[in-house]
């Protein structure tokens, strides 16, 4: 595969595997943060959303340093392999899943939750009727968790390692290219990068649109 | 025997004390009208004991399993999809069977047979209360709290909620409706309570 393509492949791997797995975790805990109460659950809002705006090379640090050789996780060898950039991705946009999506699940009407809690018997039917409702604003929370990702590099960079083929992204990539002064290949990648991300969301806005039209 | 009950409950806004009702019960086959302006409490005392709320004091003791216990807002709410999917939804989430021939003596009581295959969000406020009331009733509730619901209603449609509300009595059901003014006479049963800024004084003869 040439440098370009593998670059691609993987950006979207690692992309798109970090992307589902903020969806796995970040959906219920939308759903439990918004259904629910419990004691702290503000303390828990509040630094959700001041994790928005963590930088990724600190993300990229604190894994690392989970990860690294003579850590307690060492001994998995995850460092500087996709895995790693799963895994710094994925705590690097979780909060952006839970926030979004917790606040399309509270933007709903106050009706909805109540038809629900009343009509819904199980907490699991509760959680699992209001995603249905709210699934405009949690398919926007996927999609911008997987901006998110797709275009960081602090992660990528730390705790893959940049190694050509196998944990080079597009954006360590562009970084490394412009770095050699190689800026054709950098410029096509950043085409790519741009268009991919442009892609994603005009999908999903002609899919919303097409729900709702239907 | 009695479904729903409660002691001195109170409920608190700020220093505002919104309700104060000392002692309610509520007993199978037993109508109950809760009378009161706007703003005496009426929504706040129905959201409390259909456990939306809770309150600030006391507490409310059900004698049936909280699914048969269901709650209809003045402001029903229809999820996305048809007036089917809405209509099926409590049945299926209480895992009960479908008896198509109440299903279809609802429809037409209420007056929503020609809406089965609508977009729920396209409806009037009248055909919604109208959905939503079926869409409760169809899960054979055992006590059944209704805000409001005469508020978007015709005369027919009233009549024949009324009817179905009075064969549901018959059946052990325990209902509480809250409305401005007293229904006109006759058309629902049971007692009349009022409530007046959060205090309502409950009626001996109304308990059991």
């Amino acid at each position: 595969m040439t440098p370009l393509g593998s670059a691609v492949t993987i950006s979207l791997t690692t992309a798109l595997c970090a992307s589902a797995l903020c969806a796995l975790v970040g959906i219920p805990v939308a759903c439990l943060l918004a259904i629910r109460d419990f004691v702290g659950k503000r303390v828990v809002l509040r630094a959700l959303e001041a994790l928005l705006a963590i930088p990724t090379v600190v993300v990229g640090l604190g894994v690392y340093a989970l990860i690294r050789r003579d850590s307690w996780m060492g001994g998995l060898e995850l460092l500087f392999t996709p895995q790693a950039i799963i895994i710094g991705q994925f705590v690097l946009a979780l909060p952006i899943m839970v926030v979004f999506c917790h606040s399309a699940l509270t933007s709903l009407e106050r009706e909805a939750l109540d038809t629900a809690r009343t009509l819904g018997v199980s907490w699991g039917r509760i959680a699992r009727t209001l995603v249905s409702e709210a699934r405009f604003g949690i398919v926007a929370a996927f999609t911008a968790t997987f901006g998110r990702v797709i275009g960081e590099v602090g992660v990528a960079m730390m705790l893959g390692g940049n190694i050509a083929g196998y944990t080079r992204t597009m954006t360590t990539a562009i970084a490394l290219e412009t770095a050699k002064g190689e800026f054709g290949l950098a410029l096509w990648l950043g085409g790519i990068l741009v268009a991919i991300a442009l892609g994603v969301n005009l999908t999903v806005g002609l899919l919303r649109g097409a729900e709702r039209v239907a | 025997m009695e479904l729903l009950a409660a002691r001195d409950l109170q409920k608190r806004y700020g220093d505002r004390l919104a309700l104060d009702v000392e002692r309610l019960s509520l007993c199978a086959g037993t109508q109950t009208v809760l009378v009161g302006a706007n703003g005496s409490g009426k929504t706040t005392l129905l959201r409390i004991l259909g456990g939306l709320d809770r309150p600030s004091q006391g507490r409310v003791v059900r004698g049936c399993d909280p699914a048969s216990l269901i709650f209809v807002g003045q402001r029903p709410y229809l999820f996305l999809g048809t007036v089917s999917k809405n209509l099926l939804y409590g049945i299926r989430a209480r895992r009960q069977s479908l008896d198509p021939v109440e299903l279809d003596r609802i429809s037409r009581d209420l007056d929503i047979c020609h809406l089965l295959g609508r977009d729920g969000q396209t409806l009037s406020s009248g055909e919604r209360q109208r959905v939503a009331l079926a869409r409760a009733l169809l899960c054979r509730p055992r006590v059944l709290l209704l805000d409001e619901p005469l508020a978007h209603l015709d005369e027919r449609s009233r009549e024949s909620l009324a009817d179905e509300l009075s064969r549901r009595q018959q059946e052990g059901m325990a209902m509480m409706l809250s409305a401005h003014q007293p229904p006109e006479d006759g058309l629902f049963g049971g007692e009349v309570v009022r409530i007046e800024n959060g205090v309502m004084p409950w009626p001996r003869t109304t308990t059991s």
